[in-house]
């Protein structure tokens, strides 16, 4: 493939026809419309999902569908037959089973009520279907709220209709005693009993019709008639290339375009790829609706780019040196991004290493005291913050201690105990991570030694029990 | 401390001149470092396994006398040539001069940059020291491999905290061995004269220039130096192909050691490489043996003796029956090392193995698929994110990762396949890993940091077919014309 290739391309378009192109929609606005939430995706990610699904159904479809055409124009009784048949088949399919709505911008109400004889009910947390929150002024308009919540008293109800897409969330609770509320969307009522203090959340139908109007329901029954097309579309395609198969020497079947076709192999299997992984994505129901438009935008981009490439050879060079440029210019302010740089240590110490990466206290008190805590007995006051189950958890679980004890005593010092204390030994003193020191002394001459915890202000002071005998701090708790 | 910096330069040097003549001084003397580094890895650790205290003064001396010893078994080897001083041999110097200011530099400007595994690395690193193999704290051996910590020590024996300094020299010994491999290989495959210059210096631009990477190159960790050593495994393998020169496979066998000894995973990457190599049928039976014995075996005794010495620590990652798994696995590699001389293997099986590396690898990534499937799609979709959007990597995976797809030169690379089935693979195992560990969409995630792996291979690879590419344009330009 050269420089001809504006040319095929052109051609291509040409010789394509309107069914091609009629098929490329179809499937593009199916698969958009059931699988990646047509009508929430905003606008531009709208257009240009579109865009990149279109762009690629495109060429499959004048690439691998038109010689299936082709092959039924020229039969046209087994054509008729065959659209025929698998439209009346579709249609059967569409009465028999339930046709499962997609949620589409129309006129909703609900209404929530609270019988006379319930407790007062709280709504809470209302927000739409992409999860934007919905201002409570515009539920009650004038009525006094408390933190955004609507407290609905015994005998009340809220009305809220606007056009929207998709359903309302929300969370109610009972207050004070059981009660009852009732939920209206769209007419269709709900009778839910809440206990004292239960909360629930409520997500409304997103598939009601609600109170569409004309250019909806016109809308909606197009959408609908789509999906018809596209399924005959490909019933008719798959007998249609069946039957090629069957004919044997009758018809050999060719790619269409098979220069052109070869040519962007490599962007029909990426994106390929992409569309079913974004398939699998809502598939495996994992709402993120930027996510379709993350996923499909670079097989679209890498379309362009090959398109480029092959009229401009010299386009990795720049794209290489632009990216340099733009690379180095995130480093300054002029580009808006989070950058990490290193830090520069005027006298590096262990110490100021592990209070920079901000681990949690138990681990920097044993980052500290490492070697010494492991075969110790830890004795922590009940007050202190150690105490919690996280911090126990963790000094258990990073020292393998064999022993943790929580005491009922005060660790808390007293200035003269502070003073007496410092005194006694030399200390190793390390920062904290927030405020504060923790003071150790070095174990190694009675390992496994009880250590027993106590503070002043925010100094830490793991001082081993004999010490705290012989300076008067071993209070009333009892260790053995 | 910069007296013994020399000392371990000069090591370097010892090994580096054994290299001489078949390989280029220049680079030699960038090796120069990392042989240092690697012989002080090496005697820390045999130190260290047979329980005799480490102190300055009796490491000074045992390196001392191996230098002797590595100068004087150059001079027995090459007696007459042994004086035959070549201007070349000034790169020694300069290179000497260059590492000795640069860690000076950084010693005195503490440019670093750690996180929670820096802080447990240098742990290791005090352990090590102060109690040898017996007892680990926080991290050990089933973590991580021991290279770091051992680094981690020089400044220890020299009563300093931890070494802050040693990551960025090393990182800038890499980058001019990787623009120097990158000219030579660039021109190779191109008929220009600026244009493999111009791209490597792109190249090395758009790997650095990552944010990631830049922060990596002070980054107490892992990562960058196994993405140096996986780089110079691997297009160490391609040179002593593209040059017939197998001179290049002492690199090979150099850097496999140290790459094992970096993360315990890297063990999947090495045999996935040494297992190319052997099925590539580019090297012969003898050069196969003696390029990968010595890694498969070092890492096979390792593995051994850290299933003996069974270390306790939380965060281990692997249980010492994974590790028991491994080491079969690797014992298996050897069988298969040993019999590749096999006229059935080598007629029958090797030239498909490409073919069945591959659906071996789609074959267990769909089964993982199935296992763990909206786990794995969790897991992929963080590790897309973390490579395209948040983790730090700015525009270069966007471009390299484009590139390496769009630009296909009609010509093909000689033994093309060991980068490709290199990058695949790597990529794979990330995505198994993911199965395993879990993955998440920050900059910190393993798997995130793990790109920096594989990022010198991928950027080499791209500017070798770039060069192909604007050759190719020019010959079209003249057919046309």
């Amino acid at each position: 493939m050269d420089k001809k290739i504006f040319k095929d391309i052109k051609q291509h378009l040409k010789k394509s026809g309107l069914i091609t192109t009629l098929i490329a929609v179809s499937f593009t606005l199916t698969l958009f419309i059931r699988f990646l939430d047509f009508f929430i995706t905003p606008t531009l990610i709208k257009v240009i999902v579109f865009v990149t699904l279109c762009a690629f159904f495109f060429f499959v479809s004048s690439f691998f569908i038109q010689p299936i055409l082709d092959y039924l124009f020229a039969r046209v009784k087994l054509s008729i037959f065959l659209v025929v048949a698998s439209g009346l088949a579709i249609s059967l399919l569409f009465i028999i089973l339930p046709y499962r709505n997609v949620p589409f911008r129309t006129n909703h109400r609900l209404e929530v009520s609270v019988p006379s004889d319930s407790t007062r009910v709280v709504m809470e947390a209302l927000s739409d279907a992409a999860g934007n929150p919905i201002p409570v002024d515009e539920v009650v308009p004038g009525i006094e709220t408390e933190d955004d919540d609507i407290f609905i008293s015994p005998g009340d109800a809220i009305i809220y209709q606007r056009q929207m897409t998709g359903n309302l969330i929300f969370n109610l609770t009972a207050v004070d005693n059981p009660g009852q509320v009732i939920v209206t969307w769209d007419g269709e009522q709900e009778v839910m009993d809440l206990e004292a203090g239960e909360t629930r959340v409520v997500e409304t139908n997103p598939f009601s019709w609600g109170f569409p109007s004309k250019l909806m329901t016109l809308f909606m029954i197009a959408v609908a008639l789509n999906e018809w097309f596209s399924l005959v579309t490909v019933v008719v395609l798959f007998l249609g290339r069946l039957k090629i198969f069957i004919a044997g020497s009758d018809w050999k079947y060719r790619v269409n375009f098979p220069e052109l076709a070869h040519f962007l192999a490599d962007y029909l299997i990426i994106n390929g790829i992409l569309v079913s992984l974004v398939l699998l994505e809502r598939f495996l129901k994992i709402p993120n609706i930027e996510v379709s438009l993350l996923v499909v935008l670079p097989g679209f981009i890498f379309l362009v780019l090959k398109i480029i490439h092959n009229y401009f050879p010299v386009l990795p060079l720049i794209v290489l040196s632009a990216t340099v440029l733009f690379n180095i210019l995130a480093y300054s302010s002029w580009i808006n991004v989070p950058i990490m740089r290193p830090y520069y240590e005027k006298t590096p110490t262990f110490n100021r290493l592990a209070v920079r990466v901000d681990p949690d206290e138990p681990t920097l008190l044993s980052v500290g005291y490492y070697r010494e805590l492991r075969g110790a007995e830890l004795i922590l006051p009940a007050e202190s913050e150690f105490t919690g189950d996280y911090y126990q958890r963790r000094l258990i679980l990073i020292n393998q201690l064999r022993n943790l004890f929580v005491e009922d005593y005060s660790g808390e010092l007293s200035y003269e105990e502070y003073t007496a204390l410092v005194e006694k030994a030399e200390w190793h003193k390390w920062d904290k991570r927030t405020s504060g020191s923790f003071y150790f002394l070095d174990m190694e001459s009675t390992p496994g030694s009880p250590i027993a915890f106590y503070f002043y202000e925010n100094d830490v002071f793991l001082v081993p029990i004999e010490f705290s005998k012989e300076l008067g701090l071993f209070h009333d708790f009892v260790f053995d | 401390m910069i007296l013994f910096l020399i000392e371990i330069y000069l090591l370097g040097c010892g090994m580096a001149v054994h290299f001489r003549i078949k390989l280029p001084d220049f680079f030699l003397s960038l090796m120069a470092v990392f042989f240092g580094l690697l012989g002080y890895f090496i005697n820390l650790v045999v130190l260290t396994l047979f329980k005799i205290h480490i102190t300055i003064n009796f490491l000074a001396i045992l390196i001392g006398l191996e230098i002797i010893l590595l100068f004087g078994a150059r001079y027995y080897k090459v007696r007459r040539d042994y004086f035959n001083i070549k201007p070349s041999l000034l790169f020694f110097l300069i290179s000497g001069l260059g590492f000795i200011a640069s860690c000076w530099y950084f010693f005195v400007n503490g440019w670093v940059f750690y996180s929670p595994d820096s802080m447990y690395m240098v742990i290791m690193a005090k352990s090590l020291l102060e109690t040898g193999f017996s007892e680990w704290y926080f991290a050990s051996p089933l973590l991580w491999g021991i290279f770091v910590p051992a680094m981690q020590t020089i400044g220890m024996l020299f009563e300093y905290e931890y070494t802050w300094f040693i990551q960025p020299v090393i990182s800038i010994v890499f980058l001019a061995s990787f623009l120097y491999l990158l000219i030579r290989a660039g021109r190779k495959e191109s008929d220009k004269k600026w244009m493999p210059i111009i791209l490597a210096v792109l190249g090395g631009l758009i790997m650095i220039s990552a944010n990631m990477y830049w922060a990596a190159q002070f980054y107490i960790h892992t990562n960058l130096n196994s993405g140096i050593s996986l780089f110079f495994v691997v297009v160490s393998l391609f040179m002593a192909v593209r040059e017939d020169n197998k001179s290049w496979l002492g690199i090979t066998a150099l850097f496999l050691i140290m790459f094992g000894m970096l993360r315990t995973e890297n063990v999947i990457v090495a045999s996935l490489v040494i297992v190319l190599a052997v099925v590539s049928n580019r090297l012969n039976y003898r050069e196969r043996l003696l390029t990968f014995l010595p890694y498969l075996g070092v890492q096979i005794l390792w593995n051994l003796f850290i299933l003996r010495i069974k270390p306790v620590a939380f965060s281990n990652l692997m249980t010492a029956d994974q590790l028991l798994v491994v080491t079969i696995a690797l014992i298996l590699l050897v069988v298969l090392l040993m019999v590749s001389d096999n006229k059935w293997l080598k007629e029958k099986l090797f030239p498909k193995m490409p073919i069945i590396l591959v659906s071996g690898i789609l074959l267990t990534i769909l089964l993982v698929v199935i296992l763990r499937r909206q786990a794995i799609f969790v897991f992929v979709l963080n590790n897309l994110t973390t490579m395209f959007l948040t983790g730090q990597w700015l525009a270069t995976f966007w471009v390299v990762i484009t590139f390496l797809v769009l630009v296909r030169p009609k010509t093909k690379l000689d033994f093309d396949s060991i980068f490709k089935l290199t990058i695949i693979g790597f990529f794979a195992m990330i995505v198994m890993m993911g199965a395993l560990k879990g993955s998440h969409a920050g900059w910190w995630d393993s798997a995130n940091r793990m790109y920096i792996h594989i990022l010198p291979v991928m950027v080499f690879y791209l500017i070798l077919r770039l060069n192909i590419h604007f050759s190719e344009l020019k010959i079209e330009q003249s057919t046309n014309e």
